[in-house]
């Protein structure tokens, strides 16, 4: 039954690796084609139409990684925290997003419809909130370093990203085209 | 099945209950919270029963959330 059960898992855990490979690497691609990230990333292959750069620069750092957590064994196990702190805010600031969208473009939600809409993204925030807040009780030594990389991250943003930011980027041109509040536009 | 109205939910009856277990999801919640800071106040109920019921919730909130999102990912419109 262990054995069983350890072979499901690597082959859940192999399943998982593609969907990072794809997701990270499409998500740095279309960050550096708008304009948030370095340009090198959001560039394509000129035949297979692939984002190598991308696809290389995430797998590099996840080597770096792996390879350095061999003589570090720390450094895995803090790249997952960070990792995961970074997801639990922005699962925050997704919700937040959501609502202030709610107000100023109603347009953008005609024709979608938040399922359970004011519980659901309540929740996730109530829940993200108490998982990040265990940080501090339980991971309270890689917060420090989440912070350095926010505000890394912010500092290249304010004084160089954001006056290259594309404005024909597909990204940028969806935000700028939302649709006029029809009648009756939910809430 | 036809298109809901704007603004109306598709699924009542299926986001009604979603909703009602993620507010208890959010009670458990704070119960464990309430347990952490005042020991004495949540002993009176059995840890596994705690456990299992805060397992059970879990699961049938992510079961139904899971459910509802894959609904509403359907396309209802005919044609």
């Amino acid at each position: 039954l262990f054995y069983g059960f350890g072979t499901i898992a690597v082959f859940g855990i192999i399943a998982s690796y593609h969907g990072m490979i794809f997701g990270a690497s499409r998500q740095s691609f279309a960050l550096g084609r708008a304009g948030y990230l370095p340009a090198f990333l959001g560039r394509v292959h000129a035949t297979r139409r692939t984002p190598v750069a991308a696809l290389l620069a995430s797998s590099l750092v996840t080597a770096a990684c792996v390879v350095v957590s061999v003589w570090y064994e720390e450094v895995g196990t803090v790249a997952v925290l960070v990792s995961t702190l970074t997801a639990l805010m922005w699962y925050m600031l997704a919700m937040g997003c959501l609502f202030v969208l709610r107000k100023r473009e109603p347009g953008l939600f005609a024709k979608y419809r938040t399922p359970v809409y004011r519980v659901l993204p309540v929740a996730v925030v109530v829940l993200a909130a108490f998982a990040a807040l265990m940080y501090t009780i339980i991971n309270v030594k890689v917060i420090p370093l989440t912070a350095l990389l926010y505000a890394l991250a912010l500092g290249y943003f304010w004084f160089w990203a954001h006056r290259r930011v594309q404005q024909a980027a597909p990204e940028e041109l969806s935000a700028r085209r939302a649709p006029p509040p029809p009648q009756g536009a939910p809430r | 099945m036809n298109e809901a109205p704007v603004g109306k939910p598709r699924y009542p009856l299926l986001e009604g209950v979603t909703a009602v277990l993620l507010i208890l999801v959010l009670l458990s919640l704070g119960w464990m919270a309430l347990g952490a800071w005042q020991p004495g106040w949540t002993d009176w109920v059995p840890q596994a029963a705690q456990v299992g019921a805060a397992v059970i919730l879990l699961a049938a909130a992510l079961g139904m959330v899971s459910l509802v999102a894959l609904l509403h990912t359907r396309d209802s419109s005919p044609g």
